[in-house]
C-alpha cells in the first residue's frame, strides 16, 4: 500500500530545506502545495531533499512540476538533490529540469544558493 | 397464485366469461325463500289473531273458508309470475354466459319490487278477502281495522322477503358485475337498511294501531288482556325481525372481512398476519384493520418486486458492453435506456481478433421481463455464435435455428450484426427485420443501408441478406432501435426517421461521438416523453486523427516486426500479476516485474525502467480503465524472453486512444497546464522500446516491449 509522504521543514537564510521522506505521488500533492504554494512568496530558495524518497511516479512529478513552477513564479529558485540517475533521467523527460536545478548534494545546493545570495 | 374471494359464507372463483352459478339452485331457493317468508308471516299473524281470539279478521277463523289457502296460493302464484317475468333476462345472461349490464340491473332492483309487490298484494288479498268474507257488503269503517292489519302483516312478510332475496341473489349479481368490471347501479348500502328498519318499525305501529282499533270496539272486560297479549307478540316480533335483518347485514359484513383477510392470509406469511376474531365484535373495526393489513402485504409485495427488478437491472446492464469503447482506430458510443427497469434492447461489442470486432443490436418484441430474458439468452447465443467464425449471415442464420423453436410464435426478435475489420476498414452488415442502419459520411451526408429480411423467429430455414460496406476516416456508422423513431412529443408527433434523418444531418464531423450521442438523447428525453419503448443507439466511429496515427504506427510496426523476427525468443518465462484498483498498489507489482526483468537479464540495466514503465501502465489501467474501483481487477502478464520481454496490462474498461505528446511544444504547452497531468505516456514512449494497445477476450491491454539491450 502507498505510504504516506512525510515533510520535514528547517529554515536557513533565505530559504527553506525541505526533506520528503516515502513516496512521492498524486496523493502528496494536498500536503506539499498546501503548504508552500503561500510560504515561498517569501522566500528566495527552496531545496528538496528527495533521499529519503523511495519512489516517484508520474503523479509525484506532476506535483513537483506544479510546486516548481509556482516558485518560478515569484522568484524563488527551486533545487533538489538526492534522487538517483534514474529518477533524473525521468525528472529531463518531462522537463522537469526547466524549472528545478538537479544537485548530487546538500553540501553542493548550498555552495550554489550561497553563490548566488551575494549576487 | 389463484385469485379467489368468498362472498357471503361460499367462496366463488372468479374467472370472467363463466358463471359458476346454478340457474335452478338459484330459482328454486328463490322460490323456497317467497314461501318461507309468506308461512312465517301468516303463522305470525295466525298466532296474534288467535290470542285475540279471532277478533283481527272474523272470518278467516270460519272451518269451511278454503279461502285463506287459495289467497296464500294466489299470491305465490303471482310472486312466481313476477319473478319469471322479471328475472328471465337473467337467466338468459346466465345460460348463455354472456353478462349484461340489464341482467344486473333487473337483479339490483327485484328486491325493491319484491318489496313494493308483497305490500300491494298483501293489501289486494285482505281486500278481497273481507269482500268475500262480509259476502260483498263492505263497509267503510269496517275496512279501516283490517286494512292496516292486512299492511302490517304485508310489509312483515315483505321484508322478510326483501332481506332473504338480496341474501340468494348477491353472488348472482358479484359474478355478472365481475364480468362487466364492476357495472352497478348504483344503490348506496344504508338504502336497504334504511328501508328495513322502516318498513319494520312502520309493521309494527300498524299492528298496534289495528289492536287499539279493536280494543276500542269491544266491550269485552277480557278484551285488554288479550289485544295487551297480541301487542306483546307484536313488540316481540317486531324486535326479532330487527335483529334478523341487522344480523344478515352483519353477516355480509362479517363475510367481506374474512373473504379479504383470506386473501391477506393466502397471499402472504402465515405468521405475519393478525389472527382474526371467530366472530369480530367491531366489524367496521376490524375492516379497517384486515384493509391496513392488506396495504402492509402489498406494499411489501411492490418492495419487493422493485427490489427484484433494480437487481434484474444491474444484472442486465452488467451483461451488456461498456457504453465507451475504444477498438483500434474505432470509437464506439452506445447507449441503452430500457422503459421499464428491464427491457429487451440489446447490443454488443465484441472483439473477434487483432483486427476483427463486431457490433450488434437487438430488439425482443413486448417488453418487460419476458423480454429481459429472452435478450439475455440472445446476447448469450450471440457471444458463442459469432466466435464460432462465419459472416454476420451465417451466424443470424445459425441463431435463428436455434431459436425458431424455443421462442414460439408469441415473439419475435431482429438483429442487426456487423463485423468490421479494421485493416481495410470495411464493415460486413446483415440485419435480421433490423431497421436499417446509416452511415454519416465526413462531409456530412446521410446513407442509409437497406438490408432487409425477416426477424429471428420466424422461418427457421431464412436466408440472411449480407452488404459490405466501406468506411472512410471520420464516417460514422449508426445502428439504432425502434424505440427511438417512435418516440412521441408532448403534442403526439412521432419522432419518425425524418426526425433521425435531420439530427444525423446536424452532427458536426470530429466531435466527441460520446458527448454528440448523450446531447441527443438527453434532448430526446427533454421533448419526447411520451415514449413507451425501449431506445438504444450504438454509434461506431473511425476517428480520422486516429486513423492516421495508427495508419503511422501500423507502419513503424513493421521495421519492428522484421526486427523483431531474428531476435523471436526460442523460450521465455511468464508471470502473471492481479491486483485491485487502488494507488499504490502498482508499485509493488512493478517492483515484481522490473526484478523478474533483472534476474533474466542481469548484464542489462532496464530494472528501474522497467519498474517505472510498469507502474505508469498500471496507473492508467487504474486511473482511467478501470476509473478507480477497487473492485474492478488489474491483470499484468509479462513474458521474459531471450531476446525480448512483453509486458501486457489490462483493464476493464472501454479503451482510450493513445496520444503521446512528443514535440517540445507540446511538452512545453503540457507543463504549463493548471493541472499537469498525463506524463504517465510520456514515461512509458521514453523508457519502453515499443507500446501498442489493443483488445482481446480479457478486456483492452496496453502491450509494453523492452529489447535485450543496454540504454547507454
Amino acid at each position: 500500500m502507498e505510504q504516506p509522504l512525510v515533510i520535514d521543514k528547517r529554515e536557513f537564510p533565505g530559504g527553506y530545506v525541505v526533506q520528503l521522506k516515502g513516496e512521492l505521488t498524486r496523493a502528496s500533492e494536498q500536503d506539499l502545495l498546501g503548504r508552500f504554494t503561500v510560504e515561498n512568496e517569501q522566500i528566495r530558495f527552496l531545496a528538496l531533499d528527495l533521499t529519503e524518497v523511495a519512489y516517484i511516479n508520474s503523479g509525484g512529478m506532476a506535483v513537483l512540476i506544479r510546486l516548481a513552477r509556482t516558485a518560478k513564479k515569484s522568484g524563488t529558485h527551486t533545487f533538489v538533490w538526492g534522487i538517483t540517475a534514474h529518477y533524473e533521467k525521468l525528472f529531463r523527460m518531462v522537463g522537469l529540469t526547466e524549472w528545478v536545478m538537479l544537485y548530487p548534494n546538500e553540501f553542493a545546493v548550498m555552495q550554489r544558493i550561497e553563490a548566488l545570495g551575494q549576487q | 397464485m389463484e385469485v379467489r374471494t368468498t362472498l357471503g359464507e361460499r367462496g366463488i372463483r372468479r374467472q370472467p366469461g363463466m358463471f359458476p352459478i346454478s340457474i335452478p339452485a338459484v330459482t328454486s331457493k328463490l322460490i323456497a325463500v317467497l314461501v318461507f317468508s309468506l308461512a312465517v308471516g301468516l303463522t305470525a299473524f295466525w298466532i296474534k289473531n288467535d290470542l285475540v281470539q279471532h277478533r283481527l279478521i272474523t272470518h278467516v277463523h270460519s272451518d269451511h273458508n278454503v279461502y285463506p289457502f287459495l289467497s296464500v296460493a294466489g299470491i305465490i302464484a303471482l310472486l312466481v309470475i313476477h319473478m319469471g317475468i322479471r328475472l328471465y333476462p337473467v337467466y338468459q345472461a346466465l345460460t348463455s354466459n354472456n353478462s349484461s349490464r340489464e341482467a344486473v340491473k333487473r337483479l339490483q332492483k327485484y328486491p325493491y319490487e319484491l318489496l313494493v309487490g308483497m305490500v300491494l298484494l298483501g293489501l289486494g288479498a285482505v281486500f278481497v278477502s273481507e269482500w268475500v268474507g262480509r259476502e260483498g257488503r263492505l263497509e267503510g269503517a269496517n275496512l279501516i281495522s283490517p286494512l292496516i292489519g292486512g299492511m302490517g302483516i304485508s310489509l312483515t312478510i315483505a321484508i322478510l322477503m326483501f332481506t332473504m332475496v338480496r341474501r340468494v341473489l348477491r353472488p348472482v349479481i358479484v359474478e355478472l358485475q365481475y364480468a362487466l368490471d364492476g357495472y352497478s347501479i348504483g344503490i348506496p348500502i344504508v338504502w336497504p337498511m334504511l328501508i328495513t328498519y322502516a318498513c319494520t318499525l312502520l309493521a309494527a305501529i300498524l299492528n298496534l294501531f289495528q289492536l287499539t282499533i279493536v280494543e276500542s270496539q269491544e266491550h269485552d272486560k277480557n278484551a285488554p288482556y288479550f289485544v295487551g297479549m297480541a301487542a306483546l307478540f307484536d313488540v316481540v316480533f317486531a324486535l326479532l325481525l330487527a335483529g334478523f335483518v341487522t344480523l344478515r347485514f352483519r353477516r355480509e359484513l362479517a363475510g367481506l372481512v374474512r373473504s379479504i383477510r383470506e386473501l391477506v392470509v393466502e397471499g402472504s406469511d402465515m405468521r405475519l398476519s393478525k389472527k382474526p376474531a371467530a366472530s369480530p365484535a367491531d366489524e367496521a373495526g376490524e375492516l379497517a384493520l384486515v384493509f391496513r393489513e392488506l396495504q402492509l402485504r402489498i406494499e411489501q409485495k411492490f418492495e419487493s418486486l422493485g427490489r427484484e427488478l433494480k437487481l434484474a437491472n444491474k444484472v442486465q446492464q452488467k451483461m451488456l458492453p461498456p457504453g465507451d469503447l475504444t477498438i483500434g482506430s474505432y470509437r464506439i458510443a452506445a447507449r441503452n435506456r430500457p422503459f421499464q427497469e428491464v427491457g429487451g434492447d440489446l447490443f454488443d461489442v465484441l472483439s473477434l481478433g487483432p483486427n476483427r470486432f463486431a457490433v450488434m443490436i437487438g430488439d425482443v418484441s413486448g417488453k418487460g421481463l419476458p423480454a429481459a430474458l429472452l435478450m439475455s439468452a440472445l446476447l448469450l447465443l450471440f457471444r458463442s455464435e459469432i466466435r464460432r467464425n462465419g459472416s454476420p449471415a451465417e451466424v443470424l442464420a445459425r441463431m435463428n435455428r436455434e431459436l425458431c423453436e424455443a421462442m414460439g410464435e408469441d415473439s419475435t426478435v431482429t438483429l442487426g450484426v456487423g463485423v468490421i475489420d479494421a485493416v481495410h476498414d470495411t464493415i460486413q452488415y446483415a440485419s435480421a427485420g433490423h431497421l436499417s442502419p446509416y452511415i454519416v459520411h465526413k462531409e456530412g451526408t446521410i446513407e442509409a443501408i437497406s438490408c432487409s429480411s425477416l426477424p429471428i423467429g420466424i422461418d427457421e430455414d431464412m436466408k440472411y441478406e449480407e452488404t459490405v460496406l466501406k468506411l472512410q476516416p471520420g464516417d460514422r456508422f449508426i445502428l439504432y432501435t425502434d424505440g427511438l423513431i417512435e418516440s412521441m412529443d408532448e403534442s403526439g408527433r412521432m419522432y419518425s426517421f425524418d426526425g433521425l434523418e435531420r439530427e444525423l444531418a446536424a452532427w458536426q464531423a470530429g466531435d466527441d461521438v460520446a458527448a454528440v450521442l448523450d446531447d441527443w438523447l438527453a434532448r430526446m428525453d427533454a421533448s419526447y416523453v411520451k415514449d413507451n419503448d425501449d431506445r438504444t443507439v450504438v454509434v461506431l466511429e473511425l476517428v480520422q486523427a486516429y486513423w492516421l496515427q495508427t495508419a503511422q504506427r501500423e507502419a513503424s510496426a513493421v521495421t519492428h516486426a522484421e526486427a523483431l523476427s531474428e531476435l523471436t525468443p526460442s523460450r521465455f518465462y511468464a508471470h502473471d500479476w492481479m491486483l485491485n484498483s487502488i494507488e499504490g498498489m502498482e508499485r509493488s507489482v512493478s517492483e515484481q516485474v522490473g526484478l523478474l526483468v533483472a534476474t533474466f537479464w542481469p548484464e542489462v540495466d532496464l530494472r528501474e525502467d522497467v519498474q517505472s514503465a510498469v507502474s505508469e501502465g498500471i496507473m492508467n489501467a487504474i486511473e482511467h480503465g478501470n476509473r478507480h474501483n477497487p473492485e474492478l481487477v488489474v491483470t499484468v502478464q509479462a513474458q521474459v524472453g531471450s531476446r525480448l520481454t512483453v509486458i501486457r496490462i489490462y483493464d476493464c474498461g472501454g479503451g482510450f486512444f493513445p496520444h503521446v505528446a512528443r514535440s517540445e511544444n507540446e511538452m512545453a504547452k503540457k507543463r504549463e497546464l493548471e493541472d499537469p497531468r498525463g506524463w504517465g505516456l510520456v514515461l512509458i514512449d521514453s523508457l519502453s522500446d515499443y507500446w501498442s494497445t489493443g483488445r482481446d477476450e480479457r478486456g483492452f491491454y496496453m502491450e509494453l516491449y523492452f529489447m535485450r539491450k543496454s540504454r547507454g
